[in-house]
């Protein structure tokens, strides 16, 4: 899915789109699969059931909640901070913004600890504040579920248009499509048969709003 | 919690205390020579009482053990509070003996006997005026790592925090970050919460351990010999499961037919030296006792009792530790420093059909403590380790599950093409397909696929705590997904499929 295989140490990777949650857990999870401990700061809503489904081990994770006891998400960057160090892999929730001097001390730390960062910008994306620049971009840009219609069947699967963007490797934007998730539970690229009807799909939902 | 403290004696002097303790529980469990303890619950119902129950405790115990100096029998909520009791009774105070035990005794407790009970939900108030060095008493669970607890209460001394009040008066914030973990434990100590399971719990059938000593052996070295290999594979195979044995039972039997049975208690967790070092004092005591076994040992038997999710620090999964464990747990109370210690918590499944009950969040100082004797438990009904996360739950919506759960469910209104609210009829039928989906800040969004409703009726047999929803699951035309419940005539958002 990205471009050396898996999140390189010591670098951001952001997530965003419609879609980027189920993304951002997928990449952890096989983080936390190879037995490295994982940090989820300011995902108050992650859904422990759907990481679990992700074949994570649960006990492995720590999550941590900003907003606990009233607070406001002043602490974050310290927070952030304290995680870095400690964590082999950080994920950073919707609504948390790294402003400036933070953010490259931050990246410093991570480079340091061999730490990676995983950015959930949620499904309307924002830029991060300037400093935090992820290695690697996965912006979600079309989703499409099967199973539900009007009325019958249930979510089952998602297809999802995925551009992938970043510095060196991955400096030229390549558009992937992928199974987010595909009916038997996992997130993977789709398969060159499928991802030409995926892509007829994605044209036939481009041409209907153009029209 | 009943502690009985007989001061310092011989290890082959205990052996009539634990055998005298039999008669009021079969659970009764030495933490060290000289140091009993069991669940006080079930028998101070049966004895009448409380105080009544800590009047007999201490007569039989006086009565098995002339050659104690001092017998301090406390009771309170937690171990350690029972404990420091036992310890710190003043003799004397047997005249807080009830007239029914003086009445069925006669003679009544001996001078060195003394009896000290706090009651229930006292135990705080209780420590308060104690001195901070209480906490490395032989009862704590700091007192097992002896440079650590030194260390804290130096520190704490310098500071100013002479009495466990003082300490259990900071907040429980200021003290993690300033101490980690020991800390941490202390100042749960000093407040009276004492996370050590007291209900003992067997570990399975399958997890204990037995040699047969071939030839049978006739001196307390050789047995030992033969419990140092068999505490290590116990321990070890604990430890590769993620658990720490907190108590273990003890059985050897000799050729002539005699039997010794006991259960030992760490005030941490069991090492295999230290269950070698049980074995010589059980055995020690076995042979001077009047039940001695007349022919040498021929079984040694091991049986973990209590076991707890691996760690002191209870996070519950740490099994052994490595560097990544250390940095990760120092990771992690710097920032319970920042936030408050019920900020960071662990991802757990858990049972049940709505997508915020599937998933809970334990706080880590919990961690431990619930995973630990509720499992044990379950473990021992249906013989293997099954939690209600395993259990069908019919009426669950099946996979994928949300990645988003919204802690608090969002109001939304849900409307047909006419613009009128879709309802669900008694019958479970929506009244007319959804076309619009606004949310809380007024935006409205077309629905282009939706499926349900799929009614949900949870704990009808409680008035006030039955949950009467249908659920549906909205694709909206953005392509976002969301499972929506109207429950009592309100739309609410519960989860996003993000």
């Amino acid at each position: 899915m990205l471009p050396e295989g898996s999140i390189r140490r010591g670098t951001a990777v952001a997530v965003g789109g419609h879609g980027s949650m189920t993304l951002a857990m997928a990449l952890a999870a096989e983080a936390s699969r190879r037995g490295s401990w994982v940090a989820a700061v300011g995902m108050a809503d992650l859904g422990v059931s759907a990481l679990a489904e992700k074949g994570v081990d649960l006990e492995r994770w720590a999550l941590v909640d900003l907003s606990a006891g009233g607070r406001d998400y002043s602490a974050a960057a310290d927070v952030l901070g304290a995680t870095v160090g400690g964590f082999d892999l950080v994920l950073m929730g919707p609504g948390i913004r790294v402003a400036g001097a933070t953010a490259r001390r931050l990246l410093a730390r991570m480079r340091e600890h061999g730490t990676s960062l995983i950015c959930a910008l949620g499904s309307i994306p924002t830029d991060l504040a300037a400093g935090l620049v992820p290695e690697v971009r996965l912006m979600i840009e079309q989703t499409r579920w099967t199973g539900i219609d009007d009325g019958h069947g249930r979510l089952l699967a998602r297809q999802a248009e995925v551009i992938v963007e970043g510095r060196g490797a991955a400096s030229r934007p390549r558009r992937m499509l992928m199974w987010l998730p595909s009916t038997d539970g996992r997130v993977a690229c789709a398969e060159p048969g499928q991802a030409s009807e995926f892509g007829r799909c994605f044209e036939e939902v481009r041409e209907r709003r153009a029209g | 919690m009943v502690v009985v403290d007989l001061g310092d004696i011989d290890a082959c002097d205990c052996e009539p205390v634990a055998a005298a303790l039999e008669q009021f529980t079969p659970l009764s469990e030495a933490l060290r020579p000289g140091l009993h303890a069991f669940g006080a619950r079930g028998p101070s119902r049966y004895f009448g009482g409380e105080q009544a129950l800590a009047g007999l405790v201490a007569q039989a115990s006086a009565e098995a053990a002339p050659s104690a100096s001092r017998v301090g029998v406390g009771m309170a909520d937690g171990l350690f509070a029972a404990g420091i009791a036992a310890r710190t009774a003043p003799p004397g105070t047997s005249a807080a003996r009830p007239a029914a035990v003086a009445g069925r005794h006669g003679a009544g407790l001996p001078a060195s006997a003394a009896v000290l009970v706090v009651p229930p939900q006292r135990s705080r108030r209780f420590l308060a005026g104690l001195p901070v060095v209480s906490l490395a008493d032989p009862v704590s669970p700091l007192h097992a790592d002896g440079k650590a607890s030194e260390a804290l209460l130096d520190v704490l001394w310098r500071l100013g925090i002479r009495t466990l009040g003082d300490l259990a008066a900071l907040s429980e914030a200021d003290v993690l970050g300033r101490f980690g973990w020991p800390g941490l434990v202390a100042h749960r100590l000093a407040c009276g919460l004492d996370d050590r399971p007291l209900q003992a719990e067997a570990a399975g059938e399958d997890a204990g351990v037995e040699a047969e000593i071939d030839p049978p052996a006739d001196r307390i070295e050789t047995v030992a010999f033969m419990a140092r290999a068999l505490a290590d594979g116990m321990v070890s195979r604990l430890a590769r499961d993620g658990l720490d044995c907190v108590s273990v039972g003890i059985e050897a039997e000799s050729d002539s037919g005699h039997a010794s049975r006991r259960r030992w208690r760490h005030e941490l967790r069991f090492g295999a030296a230290d269950v070698v070092d049980r074995v010589r004092w059980q055995l020690e005591g076995w042979y001077r006792s009047p039940e001695r076994p007349t022919g040498p040992v021929t079984l040694i038997r091991l049986t973990p009792c209590v076991v707890s999710p691996a760690d002191g620090r209870q996070l519950g999964m740490w099994g052994e530790r490595s560097e990544a464990d250390e940095r990760a747990a120092r990771a992690v109370a710097r920032v319970q420093g920042l936030l408050g210690a019920e900020a960071v918590t662990v991802p757990r499944l858990a049972g049940g059909r709505r997508p915020a009950d599937t998933g809970s969040r334990v706080p880590l100082h919990a961690a431990g403590a619930e995973a630990s004797p509720k499992k044990a438990k379950g473990a021992k009904k249906a013989g293997k380790r099954t939690n209600a996360a395993e259990a069908p739950w019919p009426g669950r919506l099946p996979a994928p599950s949300p990645a988003v759960v919204l802690a608090r469910p969002e109001p939304i209104t849900v409307t047909d093409c006419g613009g009128a609210p879709v309802t669900v009829s008694g019958r479970g039928e929506a009244s007319a397909p959804p076309q619009q989906l606004t949310d809380s800040t007024g935006r409205s969004r077309t629905v282009v696929a939706w499926a349900g409703p799929w009614p949900l009726d949870e704990r009808w047999w409680r008035p006030s705590a039955r949950r009467r929803q249908a659920r549906f699951q909205l694709v909206l035309d953005d392509g976002s997904a969301h499972l929506c419940v109207l429950e009592s005539g309100r739309w609410q958002r519960e989860a996003t499929y993000d």
